[in-house]
């Protein structure tokens, strides 16, 4: 009796262990690869790109930065287009972020270039993928872009682009070399 | 077997007297203090059947006659002492002698002479007592556990906790419950032990490397919870009610046992519920932090004279929110939160709601336990597990995912082993046992994003044997060898494209241990254990950002066992009406430590930047003390006193290891009051204080902060208990954090973030039947 509970168990755990091999999984990742910045002078002219790509993800390969020079005294209208280009076809972020703009923000911190709003959410406060970029004199700097999921709309300063009472947690973080001839 | 045990323990002796008619049997009996071998004077003995009792005079002895014959149930019960119960038959005048544990809520085991296979004849055994767990019912497994010196709780945030021995936890410290090695996904620190306490009797800790019985995963010790189970041969259904309720996070903790003998099985079913909101820090509530936990056991067990069975059937489930303030994108994201003085994220009121980021746990756990008696020296026992573990984390995410899990992983594991044991003479006996480990881990599709852990198999035969030989009366020495065998089957994604590796590891683990008591006052217990620990599949493979922790894991294929040696003696001074006197000494030295190393740059993302850490290998040591005073001002007063330091040290780096627990000091005094003699109510008063240092030795560069500053904390109870009657309720009212002191905790992985919990007033209610 007391063999056969045992047999009975060995034979239970011989067949876990025999249909438990595993099958992998192409998970459909839910990465952000590609920020491009699209700069259009307003009065017309050639279009500046900023770019951040990072196509395998984080760790492996290093990111590719690239960040073509800017015009003084110029106001540019900016556009930033989000992508997982790790996906064929790439999937559109950016459509993601519109969906819930209410739970997100792109925040400008330059130390050469002026970054206003020029869109806005469903309550009326800021969202950040419009916006006009105003240069002055020549010279370098840096410009970070940063996304923030979640952040608090209504704290001091966060409609007029004060990143630090936001809150939330980054989505996208980069940064570029900027220079203005 | 356990039935002898336990009615070995309290009942010394029964003997039958002359013969009587009906009705004009007399009953006496003897209380004796377990401790002093005197008579225990004012113990009250209640025959609920009856509603008779009686008190034991100056000797001990006490006297019911003009009783029927028939069967009687016994509680014996003593100011400051656990009610015992017992279930008789009598049939004629009986002597009964009882021996009665006048002890604490704290406990150093120190029986030298172990019934049962254990491996503990050299190591430092502690336990945390029913009395304990009676009146403090909302609290985690690592939270009792850190009542003994030398084990800590480390902490991500208010929920998730896992016991911390001698500075090492996680892969390092075996967790066992009821007699079962629970499997989960141990390795994180942020992953807590798949274990409710809120029915168990007793926990214990073995402090000094177990793994000759129980694995390498024991390198640093084990602790043992036991459920509260019932084996006399009292046929009628008895168990616990408990009710508590905790005013921070307003949470609601129910908790029931059953247990009942039919026949030669003995059955027990637990069950308990657990539900807490937002706690509170004296200024802010912290957002998300509530906790939803239930558990349900049942276990059956035939217990003859040859031979017995064990059934045991666990299911436990853990929902837990994760702090929404620790829940940040990149190291900017990380500095904004350290240096603000009051966290993102924090509301003025409270919610009981649970939302991402938040953990959802799991287990299932089979086991069958068998045991033989080939003949009366003989003994075989067999085993087998299996335990089903998913475990599923959520965050806050875009396109409304935040409802699908970024971690979701099934992890089966399957454990067969075979135990013979032989005593050769009553001086020497040994034991050998194989062990088969096959665990399993799944990582389920749909969670859309990169899997921290690989798919992988764990194939592990472990073969070992223990030799004890005891020396005159008082003395038992103990040696031990196990070999193992990890062998590692993995399937995992290399950019992109899938990879498969194996690797195989040996290890031989050697121990050897002494205990003796010199003259019922020294105890002496040393324990040296050789443990080679093979490196688990987090160190091997894990490759991405640890949830909350803002930290880029890489394992390393390439590392190879770690080897530690550790020593821990144990001396115990009992000094009768000078109190009790306990100091364990430890010293572990491990070559190859494995453990996460920083990289100077951080890993740039498009989300930012993040700390990066891989696994690697260096000398490491760690060593410490901790020592236990309790003594007996009156006879129903006791002080205890505490305090321990753990010290350690990377040889290669010349720095701290990270987590190793900061030296404290605790004090507690409790006095047990009669309100009534007569009805035997009673009231305990407690009051402690614990200080915790400031870990001062751990350089500014080695954290992202100072290590926070050091703290008191004063806790407090007063507890209700009516033995003489039919429904002994005990009531407590517990004032945890009593000052509402606002601290950080130097183990809490969120001390970046937020501060500890504030004040929190409980009430608990026990009902036992």
């Amino acid at each position: 009796m007391k063999k056969n509970l045992f047999y009975c168990l060995a034979f239970v755990a011989s067949i876990m262990l025999i249909s438990s091999c595993t099958k992998e999984d192409s998970n459909d990742e839910e990465l952000i690869t590609t920020l491009t910045y699209k700069l259009t002078p307003v009065g017309g002219g050639n279009a500046v790109t900023l770019s951040f790509r990072d196509i395998d993800g984080d760790g492996g390969n290093a990111p590719v930065i690239s960040a073509s020079p800017l015009k003084a005294n110029t106001v540019y209208n900016g556009e930033l287009t989000i992508l997982n280009e790790s996906e064929s076809p790439s999937d559109d972020i950016t459509a993601e972020i519109k969906a819930e703009d209410k739970e997100h923000q792109f925040f400008f911190e330059s130390s050469i270039l002026k970054v206003e709003y020029t869109d806005k959410d469903a309550n009326g406060n800021p969202l950040g993928l419009l916006t006009k970029v105003s240069t002055t004199a020549p010279g370098t700097g840096k410009l970070k872009v940063t996304l923030k999921h979640e952040p608090n709309k209504t704290a001091s300063g966060v409609k007029d682009g004060k990143i630090s009472n936001a809150g939330g947690e980054t989505d996208i973080e980069v940064e570029f070399n900027i220079t203005v001839q | 077997m356990l039935k002898k045990i336990t009615i070995l323990f309290f009942i010394l002796k029964i003997s039958y007297l002359h013969g009587q008619t009906a009705c004009s049997i007399t009953l006496k009996g003897k209380i004796v203090d377990g401790h002093e071998q005197a008579g225990l004077e004012y113990a009250s003995i209640f025959l609920p059947d009856v509603n008779r009792f009686a008190y034991s005079d100056k000797n001990g002895e006490w006297i019911i006659d003009g009783l029927c014959p028939g069967a009687y149930h016994l509680k014996i019960d003593h100011l400051g002492c656990e009610s015992k119960k017992l279930f008789l038959t009598i049939t004629k005048d009986t002597l009964i002698q009882t021996k009665l544990e006048h002890h604490t809520e704290l406990l150093s085991v120190v029986d030298v002479m172990d019934q049962r296979y254990s491996s503990s004849v050299g190591k430092a055994n502690y336990e945390v007592t029913g009395k304990f767990l009676s009146k403090s019912a909302s609290l985690s497994l690592a939270e009792v556990a850190k009542l003994i010196p030398g084990v800590d709780a480390v902490r991500s945030g208010s929920n998730i906790s896992k016991p911390l021995i001698h500075g090492l936890s996680g892969n390092r410290v075996a967790i066992m419950n009821d007699g079962i090695v629970i499997e989960g996904q141990q390795w994180g620190m942020d992953h807590s032990p798949e274990v409710d306490v809120s029915n168990a009797g007793s926990v214990k800790v073995l402090k000094g490397s177990a793994a000759i019985l129980y694995g390498s995963m024991a390198t640093a010790g084990v602790v043992i919870s036991e459920s509260d189970i019932n084996v006399s041969s009292d046929p009628h259904l008895h168990g616990k009610f408990r009710y508590n309720f905790q005013s921070n996070g307003l949470g609601n903790h129910i908790a029931l046992n059953l247990s009942k003998k039919s026949g030669d099985w003995h059955q027990y079913l637990g069950a308990a519920l657990k539900r807490t909101g937002d706690m509170k820090t004296p200024t802010y509530y912290l957002r998300n932090t509530g906790l939803s936990e239930q558990s349900l056991d049942y276990i059956a067990q035939r217990i003859r004279d040859k031979s017995s069975i064990k059934y045991t059937f666990k299911l436990y489930r853990f929902n837990a929110g994760i702090l929404r303030s620790a829940h940040i994108g990149n190291l900017t994201d990380l500095k904004g939160a350290i240096t603000r003085e009051i966290p993102f994220f924090t509301e003025e009121n409270f919610k009981y709601t649970i939302n991402a980021p938040k953990q959802a746990v799991n287990h299932a756990t089979f086991n069958v336990n068998y045991q033989k008696t080939l003949s009366p020296s003989k003994n075989y026992y067999l085993k087998y597990t299996t335990q089903i573990n998913n475990r599923k984390e959520f965050d806050v995410r875009r396109a409304e995912r935040t409802g699908t899990p970024v971690v979701d992983m099934l992890l089966t594991s399957n454990h067969f082993e075979t135990l013979y044991e032989h005593k050769i003479n009553h001086s020497l006996k040994y034991l050998l046992g194989t062990a088969l480990r096959v665990n399993v881990n799944y990582n389920i599709p749909g969670t859309g994003s990169l899997t921290l852990l690989p798919d992988y198999r764990l194939f592990n035969p472990n073969l070992f044997g223990i030799i004890t030989k005891k020396i005159k009366n008082h003395t038992q020495i103990e040696g031990g060898l196990r070999y193992e065998n990890h062998q590692y089957f993995v399937e995992r994604f290399v950019n992109r494209t899938l990879t498969k590796n194996s690797s195989n590891f040996h290890s031989l683990n050697a121990n050897f241990g002494i205990g003796s008591r010199i003259k019922d006052v020294i105890t002496f217990k040393a324990d040296l254990s050789y443990v080679s620990r093979p490196p688990q599949i987090n160190e091997l493979y894990s490759n991405g950002v640890h949830q909350g922790l803002v930290a880029f894991e890489l394992g390393n294929v390439s590392l190879t066992n770690e080897n530690s040696l550790k020593s821990v003696i144990d001396v115990g001074l009992d000094l009768h009406h000078f109190g009790h006197f306990s100091f364990a000494f430890f010293a572990h030295r491990i070559n190859n430590f494995i453990y996460l190393l920083p990289r100077r740059e951080p890993i740039l993302t498009i989300r930012g930047a993040f700390f990066a850490f891989d696994y690697t290998n260096s000398d490491t040591w760690l060593r410490g003390f901790e020592g236990i005073y309790k003594v007996n001002l009156a006879h129903s007063s006791e002080l205890l006193l505490s305090g321990g330091v753990t010290r350690s040290f990377n040889r290669d780096t010349k720095e701290e290891i990270l987590w190793t627990p900061p030296p404290f000091l605790k004090t507690q005094f409790s006095q047990d009051l009669y309100i009534s003699k007569s009805k035997n109510q009673e009231i305990n008063f407690s009051v402690g204080l614990e200080h915790t240092f400031e870990n001062q030795i751990v350089s500014a560069s080695q954290d992202l902060l100072p290590p926070p500053p050091g703290y008191t904390l004063v806790n407090a109870d007063v507890t209700y208990k009516q033995s003489i009657s039919k429904r002994p309720i005990q009531i407590t009212l517990s004032f945890r954090n009593l000052l509402n002191e606002t601290y950080r905790n130097y183990l809490n992985r969120f001390r970046y973030f937020a501060d500890e919990p504030g004040r929190s007033i409980d009430v608990t209610l026990l009902y036992n039947f």
